[in-house]
């Protein structure tokens, strides 16, 4: 009888441990969903928040929120440095633009005003790029003056950033004006990371190399030794040859001459 | 379809095609613009079928170096009250633009396979040039008809 008892007490009580693991765990759980913004609340079922609260996740400071829906793209209309109308064509002109939302006072901006100053950069799928600010009623005329680089396109226009619905400052959208369609975009902190992201986007559609080929650096890198020199690196980047390759200087035995 | 205006000019742009406005006289070609004597210049518009560089001049240089076959650009620049009356711009409403206008030689900077075309008019009690550039002497005839639709969507106030 005793050793009845005993068993009961020990069954009951190894019962009891599986049972407080199980609602730690469920109240762990519980825990991680209310911290990606998940509630589960009962009280919240019946007022019908938990369908939205599930469709509509929080996320930390500083990440833009999920897109709803796509946005098509369109040419911008605004003004340039010195407040003259200005029109950027970005459909129907079969060529990639590259659009980078940037901002005078934001620090991580900071980067992409130089690195779009250098002419020597290599812009993504050899598009041509184009620096869209916010109106003079929300930028420093004078910090943008002191930020544009000289042989980019720099427009201010918020229509332009309400139009392709930018969340946050820096920006890049790749627009494709053959196709009239968005084929890559988001946000990035350095020039590396547009790089990858915008190649990525590309490869993904299987653009990169085509387009390399048309690439239209020749309107951004248009003039001088230094810009044709930026040109011919780009180009032959584009095609695998990176400076110090063999290639570059292998002969043609039969003529003695550099291979094409 | 995109439309710009200022100073009283507002253009329905063909799709693109792109534009930029500028005050005459703030680029590096300006000295030859005035050189005309007819009056001082207003506004001046570019519009070009390709990209158009930050800082090409009044007459396109900048921009003339770097067209290709297909490309085109069309500079439309006012020019002062001194001019209205003149026999220059005695041609009223804005012209259309023929096969026959462009000649290789008809450029402000000569460069091969390009040419050109320049017509005064006056439209509004307002005296302007419209000067193009083609990319191809030998295209004229396909993209004459372009051009005439871009001018078709210029209103003059």
């Amino acid at each position: 009888m005793v050793a009845v008892v005993v068993a009961l007490v020990f069954i009951v009580g190894i019962l009891a441990l599986l049972v407080a693991g199980l609602l730690r765990s469920h109240a762990e759980i519980l825990r991680a969903l209310h911290d990606l913004g998940i509630n589960l609340d009962s009280s919240d079922l019946t007022s019908g928040t938990q369908s939205q609260s599930v469709s509509q996740p929080r996320l930390r400071p500083g990440i833009p929120s999920p897109r709803v829906g796509e946005v098509e793209p369109t040419d911008i209309i605004g003004v340039d440095l010195s407040n003259e109308a200005l029109s950027v064509a970005i459909v129907g002109t079969g060529r990639l633009t590259l659009l980078a939302f940037l901002s005078s006072s934001c620090l991580t901006c900071r980067g992409f005003w130089k690195d779009l100053d250098n002419d020597f950069v290599a812009i993504p799928g050899g598009a041509r790029p184009v620096i869209v600010a916010k109106g003079f009623e929300a930028e420093s005329e004078s910090a943008l003056r002191d930020l544009a680089p000289r042989n980019v396109t720099t427009i201010m226009s918020s229509a332009g950033w309400s139009d392709y619905e930018v969340p946050v400052a820096p920006y890049f959208v790749l627009v494709d004006g053959g196709t009239d369609t968005i084929i890559g975009e988001g946000a990035a902190a350095t020039w590396a990371q547009l790089e990858n992201l915008m190649s990525q986007s590309m490869a993904d559609l299987g653009l990169a190399f085509d387009r390399e080929k048309q690439s239209s650096s020749k309107r951004t890198f248009g003039r001088g030794g230094a810009d044709r020199a930026a040109r011919v690196d780009q180009e032959l980047r584009a095609a695998g040859l990176k400076p110090g390759d063999d290639r570059l200087y292998q002969v043609d035995q039969s003529s003695g001459e550099l291979d094409q | 379809m995109t439309s710009i205006a200022q100073s009283g000019i507002s253009i329905d742009l063909v799709p693109g095609w792109e534009a930029r406005f500028q005050r005459s006289g703030a680029s590096p070609d300006a000295v030859s613009a005035q050189s005309l004597e007819v009056g001082d210049q207003y506004s001046v518009v570019h519009l070009s079928n390709f990209s158009l560089p930050p800082d090409s001049g009044d007459y396109g240089s900048g921009a003339v170096e770097i067209m290709r076959t297909p490309d085109v650009l069309v500079v439309l620049t006012e020019f002062g009250p001194a001019s209205v009356g003149t026999p220059m711009f005695a041609s009223q409403g804005l012209p259309r633009i023929a096969p026959a206008d462009f000649d290789p030689n008809r450029l402000q900077r000569v460069l091969a396979g390009q040419a050109g075309a320049q017509k005064f008019f006056t439209v509004s009690g307002r005296a302007f040039g419209i000067y193009v550039v083609l990319g191809s002497y030998n295209r004229r005839f396909r993209t004459t008809a372009m051009i005439n639709e871009l001018i078709r969507g210029i209103v003059i106030n």
